[in-house]
Protein backbone atom coordinates (compact mmCIF):
# COMPACT_ATOMS: atom_id res chain seq x y z
CA UNK A 1 0.00 0.00 0.00
CA UNK A 2 1.34 3.36 -0.86
CA UNK A 3 1.69 5.90 1.85
CA UNK A 4 -1.13 8.03 0.51
CA UNK A 5 -3.50 5.07 0.81
CA UNK A 6 -3.00 4.80 4.52
CA UNK A 7 -5.51 6.10 6.97
CA UNK A 8 -5.05 9.65 7.89
CA UNK A 9 -6.15 11.02 11.18
CA UNK A 10 -7.38 14.48 11.88
CA UNK A 11 -4.89 14.92 14.58
CA UNK A 12 -2.42 17.01 16.38
CA UNK A 13 1.15 16.07 16.76
CA UNK A 14 2.93 16.96 19.95
CA UNK A 15 2.34 20.65 20.50
CA UNK A 16 0.45 21.13 17.25
CA UNK A 17 -3.14 22.06 16.64
CA UNK A 18 -4.77 21.29 13.30
CA UNK A 19 -8.40 22.40 13.04
CA UNK A 20 -10.89 19.95 11.58
CA UNK A 21 -13.22 21.01 8.78
CA UNK A 22 -16.45 22.08 10.40
CA UNK A 23 -15.02 21.56 13.85
CA UNK A 24 -17.76 19.06 14.66
CA UNK A 25 -15.52 16.61 16.45
CA UNK A 26 -12.65 17.16 18.83
CA UNK A 27 -9.09 17.20 17.69
CA UNK A 28 -7.26 13.98 18.27
CA UNK A 29 -3.70 13.65 19.30
CA UNK A 30 -2.11 10.79 17.41
CA UNK A 31 -0.55 8.00 19.40
CA UNK A 32 1.22 4.89 18.16
CA UNK A 33 2.94 4.17 14.88
CA UNK A 34 1.54 6.32 12.08
CA UNK A 35 2.42 3.61 9.56
CA UNK A 36 0.58 0.73 11.21
CA UNK A 37 -1.44 -1.54 8.96
CA UNK A 38 -4.94 -0.53 7.93
CA UNK A 39 -7.50 -1.65 5.39
CA UNK A 40 -8.47 1.12 3.01
CA UNK A 41 -11.31 0.66 0.54
CA UNK A 42 -10.99 -3.11 0.76
CA UNK A 43 -7.23 -3.15 0.33
CA UNK A 44 -5.30 -4.57 3.28
CA UNK A 45 -1.63 -4.55 2.43
CA UNK A 46 1.14 -5.29 4.87
CA UNK A 47 3.42 -2.37 5.72
CA UNK A 48 6.88 -3.29 4.41
CA UNK A 49 8.57 -3.36 7.78
CA UNK A 50 5.99 -5.77 9.21
CA UNK A 51 6.73 -8.35 6.58
CA UNK A 52 8.75 -11.31 7.70
CA UNK A 53 12.39 -10.88 6.83
CA UNK A 54 14.02 -14.17 5.84
CA UNK A 55 16.72 -15.11 8.30
CA UNK A 56 20.03 -15.68 6.63
CA UNK A 57 22.88 -17.35 8.32
CA UNK A 58 25.88 -15.14 8.56
CA UNK A 59 28.89 -16.44 6.77
CA UNK A 60 32.44 -15.30 7.22
CA UNK A 61 33.05 -12.19 5.25
CA UNK A 62 29.40 -11.03 5.20
CA UNK A 63 30.34 -7.95 7.10
CA UNK A 64 33.17 -7.22 4.77
CA UNK A 65 35.78 -8.37 7.18
CA UNK A 66 38.31 -10.98 6.22
CA UNK A 67 40.04 -12.44 9.15
CA UNK B 1 -11.12 5.29 29.87
CA UNK B 2 -13.28 4.60 26.82
CA UNK B 3 -11.82 3.13 23.66
CA UNK B 4 -13.98 3.42 20.57
CA UNK B 5 -12.92 1.09 17.79
CA UNK B 6 -14.01 1.56 14.21
CA UNK B 7 -13.72 -1.66 12.27
CA UNK B 8 -15.40 -3.93 9.76
CA UNK B 9 -16.06 -7.63 10.27
CA UNK B 10 -14.40 -8.42 6.93
CA UNK B 11 -11.24 -6.46 7.75
CA UNK B 12 -8.27 -8.69 8.56
CA UNK B 13 -6.25 -5.91 10.14
CA UNK B 14 -9.21 -5.21 12.41
CA UNK B 15 -9.12 -8.81 13.64
CA UNK B 16 -5.36 -8.70 14.08
CA UNK B 17 -5.59 -5.30 15.74
CA UNK B 18 -8.26 -6.59 18.12
CA UNK B 19 -5.95 -9.38 19.26
CA UNK B 20 -3.01 -7.05 19.67
CA UNK B 21 -5.07 -4.59 21.70
CA UNK B 22 -6.27 -7.48 23.88
CA UNK B 23 -2.67 -8.48 24.49
CA UNK B 24 -1.86 -4.90 25.42
CA UNK B 25 -4.83 -4.70 27.77
CA UNK B 26 -3.59 -7.89 29.41
CA UNK B 27 -0.48 -5.95 30.40
CA UNK B 28 -2.13 -2.59 31.10
CA UNK B 29 -2.24 -1.77 34.80
CA UNK B 30 -5.61 -0.01 34.53
CA UNK B 31 -7.40 -2.40 32.20
CA UNK B 32 -10.28 -2.68 34.67
CA UNK B 33 -11.06 0.99 33.97
CA UNK B 34 -11.27 0.48 30.21
CA UNK B 35 -14.56 0.34 28.36
CA UNK B 36 -14.62 -0.81 24.73
CA UNK B 37 -17.21 0.48 22.25
CA UNK B 38 -17.33 -1.02 18.76
CA UNK B 39 -18.10 1.41 15.96
CA UNK B 40 -19.17 0.52 12.45
CA UNK B 41 -17.16 0.99 9.30
CA UNK B 42 -17.80 -0.57 5.91
CA UNK B 43 -14.86 -1.39 3.68
CA UNK B 44 -17.04 -2.51 0.79
CA UNK B 45 -20.26 -0.50 1.10
CA UNK B 46 -21.00 -0.81 -2.61
CA UNK B 47 -21.22 -4.60 -2.51
CA UNK B 48 -24.86 -5.40 -3.37
CA UNK B 49 -26.79 -6.58 -0.30
CA UNK B 50 -27.58 -10.27 -0.30
CA UNK B 51 -24.66 -11.27 -2.49
CA UNK B 52 -21.58 -13.17 -1.39
CA UNK B 53 -18.48 -13.25 -3.56
CA UNK B 54 -15.42 -15.37 -2.73
CA UNK B 55 -12.97 -12.90 -1.23
CA UNK B 56 -10.04 -14.04 -3.35
CA UNK B 57 -12.08 -13.57 -6.52
CA UNK B 58 -13.28 -10.17 -5.33
CA UNK B 59 -9.78 -8.98 -4.48
CA UNK B 60 -8.26 -10.15 -7.76
CA UNK B 61 -11.03 -8.38 -9.68
CA UNK B 62 -10.38 -5.15 -7.79
CA UNK B 63 -6.65 -5.19 -7.29
CA UNK B 64 -5.22 -7.71 -9.74
CA UNK B 65 -2.75 -10.53 -9.14
CA UNK B 66 -1.06 -8.72 -6.24
CA UNK B 67 -4.15 -9.57 -4.18
CA UNK B 68 -2.97 -13.15 -3.68
CA UNK B 69 0.36 -11.99 -2.34
CA UNK B 70 -1.43 -9.55 -0.07
CA UNK B 71 -3.69 -12.20 1.45
CA UNK B 72 -0.77 -14.58 1.92
CA UNK B 73 1.21 -11.99 3.84
CA UNK B 74 -1.74 -10.91 5.97
CA UNK B 75 -2.60 -14.53 6.76
CA UNK B 76 0.98 -15.16 7.87
CA UNK B 77 0.84 -12.22 10.26
CA UNK B 78 -2.54 -13.42 11.50
CA UNK B 79 -0.99 -16.75 12.42
CA UNK B 80 1.47 -14.87 14.60
CA UNK B 81 -1.54 -13.70 16.63
CA UNK B 82 -3.08 -17.18 16.76
CA UNK B 83 -5.66 -16.35 14.09
CA UNK B 84 -6.64 -18.59 11.20
CA UNK B 85 -7.40 -16.14 8.40
CA UNK B 86 -8.61 -18.34 5.59
CA UNK B 87 -8.96 -16.21 2.48
CA UNK B 88 -9.65 -19.33 0.40
CA UNK B 89 -13.07 -19.76 1.97
CA UNK B 90 -14.04 -16.27 3.13
CA UNK B 91 -16.87 -14.42 1.40
CA UNK B 92 -17.00 -10.70 0.67
CA UNK B 93 -20.41 -9.24 1.45
CA UNK B 94 -22.13 -6.00 2.26
CA UNK B 95 -21.73 -5.81 6.04
CA UNK B 96 -24.52 -3.35 6.81
CA UNK B 97 -26.76 -6.02 8.37
CA UNK B 98 -23.85 -7.45 10.35
CA UNK B 99 -23.17 -4.00 11.77
CA UNK B 100 -26.83 -3.44 12.60
CA UNK B 101 -26.74 -6.70 14.51
CA UNK B 102 -23.57 -5.64 16.32
CA UNK B 103 -25.34 -2.50 17.50
CA UNK B 104 -28.18 -4.64 18.83
CA UNK B 105 -25.66 -6.89 20.55
CA UNK B 106 -23.97 -3.89 22.14
CA UNK B 107 -27.30 -2.67 23.47
CA UNK B 108 -27.78 -6.10 25.04
CA UNK B 109 -24.32 -6.15 26.58
CA UNK B 110 -22.95 -8.68 24.10
CA UNK B 111 -21.08 -6.36 21.77
CA UNK B 112 -17.62 -7.79 22.23
CA UNK B 113 -18.77 -11.40 22.09
CA UNK B 114 -20.74 -10.74 18.92
CA UNK B 115 -17.84 -8.92 17.30
CA UNK B 116 -15.48 -11.79 18.01
CA UNK B 117 -18.02 -14.35 16.80
CA UNK B 118 -18.61 -12.58 13.49
CA UNK B 119 -14.90 -12.10 12.84
CA UNK B 120 -14.17 -15.78 13.44
CA UNK B 121 -17.16 -16.83 11.36
CA UNK B 122 -16.00 -14.74 8.42
CA UNK B 123 -12.28 -15.39 8.50
CA UNK B 124 -12.06 -18.93 9.79
CA UNK B 125 -15.37 -20.58 9.03
CA UNK B 126 -16.21 -19.02 5.66
CA UNK B 127 -19.62 -17.90 6.89
CA UNK B 128 -21.85 -15.76 4.70
CA UNK B 129 -22.42 -12.67 6.82
CA UNK B 130 -25.05 -11.39 4.39
CA UNK B 131 -27.34 -14.33 5.16
CA UNK B 132 -29.91 -13.37 7.82
CA UNK B 133 -30.22 -16.83 9.35
CA UNK B 134 -26.45 -17.14 9.59
CA UNK B 135 -26.33 -13.80 11.39
CA UNK B 136 -29.14 -14.85 13.73
CA UNK B 137 -27.30 -18.08 14.57
CA UNK B 138 -24.00 -16.32 15.20
CA UNK B 139 -25.62 -13.60 17.28
CA UNK B 140 -27.40 -16.28 19.28
CA UNK B 141 -24.08 -17.97 19.99
CA UNK B 142 -22.87 -14.62 21.33
CA UNK B 143 -25.83 -14.32 23.65
CA UNK B 144 -28.25 -12.25 21.56
CA UNK B 145 -31.90 -13.27 21.60
CA UNK B 146 -32.66 -14.88 18.23
CA UNK B 147 -36.17 -13.52 17.89
CA UNK B 148 -34.93 -9.99 18.55
CA UNK B 149 -32.09 -10.47 16.06
CA UNK B 150 -34.57 -11.64 13.40
CA UNK B 151 -36.78 -8.67 14.14
CA UNK B 152 -33.90 -6.23 13.66
CA UNK B 153 -32.68 -7.90 10.48
CA UNK B 154 -36.17 -7.87 8.99
CA UNK B 155 -36.34 -4.08 9.25
CA UNK B 156 -33.98 -1.14 9.16
CA UNK B 157 -33.31 -0.75 12.87
CA UNK B 158 -29.81 0.52 13.74
CA UNK B 159 -29.10 1.54 10.14
CA UNK B 160 -28.92 5.13 11.32
CA UNK B 161 -26.46 4.15 14.03
CA UNK B 162 -24.23 2.47 11.45
CA UNK B 163 -24.31 5.52 9.20
CA UNK B 164 -23.65 7.79 12.15
CA UNK B 165 -20.57 5.76 13.11
CA UNK B 166 -19.20 5.94 9.59
CA UNK B 167 -19.78 9.68 9.40
CA UNK B 168 -18.04 10.17 12.73
CA UNK B 169 -15.03 8.21 11.54
CA UNK B 170 -14.89 10.40 8.46
CA UNK B 171 -15.17 13.50 10.63
CA UNK B 172 -12.21 12.26 12.64
CA UNK B 173 -10.34 11.92 9.35
CA UNK B 174 -10.12 8.14 9.35
CA UNK B 175 -10.04 6.67 5.88
CA UNK B 176 -9.22 3.14 6.90
CA UNK B 177 -9.64 0.68 9.72
CA UNK B 178 -9.01 -0.34 12.40
CA UNK B 179 -9.16 3.07 13.98
CA UNK B 180 -9.07 3.59 17.72
CA UNK B 181 -10.09 6.68 19.69
CA UNK B 182 -9.44 7.02 23.40
CA UNK B 183 -11.80 9.33 25.27
CA UNK B 184 -12.26 11.40 22.12
CA UNK B 185 -8.80 12.84 22.77
CA UNK B 186 -6.33 10.38 21.27
CA UNK B 187 -6.37 8.70 17.88
CA UNK B 188 -4.59 5.48 17.03
CA UNK B 189 -4.68 4.28 13.45
CA UNK B 190 -4.06 0.72 12.36
CA UNK B 191 -3.17 -2.64 13.82
CA UNK B 192 -0.38 -1.44 16.05
CA UNK B 193 2.01 -3.91 17.64
CA UNK B 194 0.81 -4.80 21.16
CA UNK B 195 3.74 -2.87 22.63
CA UNK B 196 2.66 0.29 20.79
CA UNK B 197 -0.91 -0.13 22.03
CA UNK B 198 0.34 -0.56 25.56
CA UNK B 199 2.51 2.52 25.35
CA UNK B 200 -0.39 4.53 23.94
CA UNK B 201 -2.70 3.36 26.73
CA UNK B 202 -0.14 4.30 29.37
CA UNK B 203 0.48 7.70 27.80
CA UNK B 204 -3.23 8.48 27.55
CA UNK B 205 -3.89 7.31 31.10
CA UNK B 206 -0.99 9.26 32.57
CA UNK B 207 -1.94 12.47 30.79
CA UNK B 208 -5.61 12.20 31.64
CA UNK B 209 -4.84 11.44 35.26
CA UNK B 210 -2.58 14.48 35.36
CA UNK B 211 -5.29 16.67 33.82
CA UNK B 212 -7.98 15.46 36.23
Amino acid sequence: MSKDQRATVASTGPGEAVPLPGGAVPLLRTLGDANAAVCVDGFCEVPPRQEAVPVQEATPGDDGSHE
Amino acid sequence: MKIEIWSDVVCPWCYIGKRRLEHALGEFEHADEVEIAWRSFQLNPDTPPGTAVPTKEYLVQRFGPQASQMTGRVAALGRDEGLDLNFDTSLTVNTLDAHRLLHLAADLGAGDAAKERLLRAHFTEGADLSDPETLVRLAGEAGVDSDRAREVLAGTEYADAVRSDIELAQAFGATGVPFFVIDRRYGISGAQPAEAFLQALRTAYAEETQDA
